[in-house]
């Protein structure tokens, strides 16, 4: 009898707590939908925003690609040479997204050329880092 | 007289017949200790129980005794070339007598047949003889001075007090007063016969094939301790046993069966000394000089460093492409190495090669990096020493201190260390190789000029549009 009932319960609270993840889940693709929405919405109107965002994700391709070859061929040799490879496409994906915070919302007594012209130079400076720390 | 022609005489004959002649390397002066109330008791024809204390002639006897129930002893020691000198441990006369005088040895080894505790108590003992025996004068001859001492215990008296403390020093323990070693099994009169196969190490005495059966007669026992520089002899048979006596009453024997040890030698680590401890003095006397003349002499030879003595002449080591040494090119990581040792063995009358195949090499930086089996070099013939080698090896990736080292400690050989500490240094900053040379690289290299091509690519786009173009073309 008392296994019954707390067997009665245990799967009512199951199901209190399915009904309640559910919730959770709609709730969690709502949040997603809107955000994907408004996401492409801001993309469609500014071109230079996409730019960014294509670059981001391309840094993010290449980094891959240098990390699964450095797993296959299961040796970290010249491990300067990878963490130059690999840190360009970091370093470049960081600027890349300060880059695109100022253009979404600039900052006060900055302007939008001059962020770009900041972004332009540190670039150049990780370049210069990068290729002297592979040789 | 008649004695030392027969010497001679043996001496001729051994030059002539025997090949192998014991000459020391470490030196020919020998001095032998005895007790000539020992002698007197138990090697006198009379064997009556003389009181020595009353004159002087029978000291005299004594020495006549020892000369004549030891004479093919002392023989083989003169016939293997060394100069002996005999002492009594009673004689008051010989007060001068030192076996270390003002930082220097006077006598390279020291036999010391059985002296009993009262010998050395009683007043006649001159206080040198005391002091002659003490054991700190024995440790420090054999530890300080490099001395062989071959000493010599009996079962039938109480030994004197300093030589056993001596000898538990050394991890020898030899059975107490009366008890004696008996074997039924061998042979049940009044002695210990032991067969040669009870012989434990090969290069003190070698067992060639032929069985021979030693005779020991009244012989005591030792445990011995548990230590690497001690090299056990000859042990007791499994059906020896200590037959206990009447007199006492709480009987418990030393060891039992092959526990213990009839003859057992220690050598010194760093100094290649060497010790013998005999339990029996009738060993080396005349009575069973047939027997045991074979065992005698090579116990001698290994006692005084006239065989089984090696050394290591010379090591080098060097670059195996160009052949330079360390001081005209110094070793860097990864370098390939060739390191060589020579070795040569003291044969009893020249040095000759020494042939094994388990020498090993270590190249030793707190952890050895390597441990390489030297190989015999046969190819370069030499008379006098055997070249060993590595042959090529590459140093470890990584750099520092190494020592070079060979160590070579076999249970009764001399022991051979051979060092040398050299640095090994890192790479150069201009000698790794640029990252083109290394394939591997070329992926990361790729990497780095897609994302710079990328980036230019970008900031011209990001340049040359504007936000309207998008909308219009979108309407």
């Amino acid at each position: 009898m008392a296994a019954q009932t707390t067997l009665n319960t245990t799967s009512a609270s199951a199901n209190r707590q399915s009904k309640q993840s559910n919730s959770v889940w709609n709730d969690f693709v709502d949040a997603y939908n809107v955000a994907t929405k408004s996401y492409w919405d801001t993309i469609k109107e500014n071109k230079k925003l996409r730019l960014i965002d294509t670059f981001c994700l391309f840094l993010v391709l290449i980094g891959i690609i240098q990390f699964t070859f450095m797993c296959l061929i299961r040796d970290n040799f010249p491990f300067n040479g990878f963490l130059s490879g690999f840190i360009i496409c970091v370093g470049q994906f960081v600027l890349l997204i300060s880059l695109r915070m100022q253009y979404v919302n600039p900052f006060p007594g900055i302007s939008k050329n001059k962020a770009l012209g900041e972004f332009v130079v540190a670039s150049l400076m990780l370049h210069f880092v990068c290729l002297h720390f592979i040789n | 007289m008649l004695l030392n022609n027969v010497c001679l005489l043996l001496g001729v004959i051994s030059t002539w017949f025997t090949i192998v002649r014991g000459l020391s390397l470490t030196g020919d002066r020998t001095l032998i200790i005895y007790d000539s109330k020992y002698i007197n008791r138990f090697y006198s024809n009379n064997n009556s129980n003389l009181d020595l204390d009353e004159e002087d002639d029978s000291v005299i006897d004594s020495e006549k005794i020892f000369e004549e129930k030891f004479s093919q002893f002392l023989c083989l020691l003169e016939s293997n070339d060394y100069n002996y000198k005999l002492y009594d441990i009673n004689n008051g006369e010989d007060e001068d007598l030192q076996i270390i005088k003002v930082d220097d040895s006077l006598y390279d080894n020291v036999i010391i047949f059985p002296i009993s505790k009262t010998s050395l108590k009683s007043g006649s003992t001159p206080s040198k003889g005391k002091l002659l025996l003490s054991s700190k004068n024995l440790l420090s001859f054999f530890n300080d001075y490099n001395g062989n001492l071959m000493i010599v215990t009996s079962p039938d008296i109480n030994n004197a007090e300093s030589l056993t403390y001596s000898l538990n020093q050394f991890g020898i323990y030899p059975a107490p007063k009366n008890q004696v070693v008996r074997d039924y099994f061998q042979d049940n009169n009044e002695k210990l016969l032991v067969p040669s196969s009870n012989l434990l190490n090969k290069y003190v005495y070698t067992v060639e094939g032929k069985d021979t059966i030693f005779n020991l007669g009244n012989s005591s026992i030792a445990k011995l301790d548990n230590r690497a520089q001690l090299v056990p002899i000859l042990k007791a048979s499994k059906t020896s046993f200590i037959p206990s006596n009447s007199q006492e009453k709480k009987f418990e024997p030393w060891v039992v069966g092959s526990q213990g040890y009839l003859i057992s030698g220690f050598q010194g680590v760093n100094n290649n000394a060497r010790l013998i401890w005999l339990g029996s003095s009738d060993l080396l006397c005349n009575c069973n000089n047939k027997v045991n003349q074979d065992l005698i002499e090579n116990l001698i030879n290994w006692n005084f460093n006239a065989k089984s003595v090696i050394k290591s002449l010379n090591s080098r080591h060097y670059h195996s492409d160009s052949k330079l040494s360390y001081n005209a090119l110094n070793y860097k990581v990864n370098d390939l190495i060739n390191y060589e040792i020579d070795i040569t063995e003291w044969d009893g009358s020249k040095w000759i090669p020494f042939i094994s195949n388990d020498i090993q090499f270590e190249l030793r930086q707190v952890d050895p990096y390597y441990r390489i089996n030297l190989t015999h070099k046969t190819n370069v013939g030499n008379k006098t020493f055997a070249i060993y080698t590595t042959n090529d090896f590459k140093l470890p990736n990584r750099h520092g201190m190494f020592k070079f080292i060979t160590e070579y400690e076999r249970n009764g050989l001399s022991s051979i260390k051979d060092e040398d500490i050299k640095a090994i240094r890192h790479l150069a900053n201009d000698e790794y190789p640029r990252s083109w040379e290394i394939t591997n690289d070329w992926v990361y290299l790729a990497a780095n000029a897609v994302v710079i091509v990328s980036f230019i690519a970008f900031v011209i786009l990001f340049l040359t549009n504007t936000n309207v173009t998008p909308l219009k073309k979108n309407n």
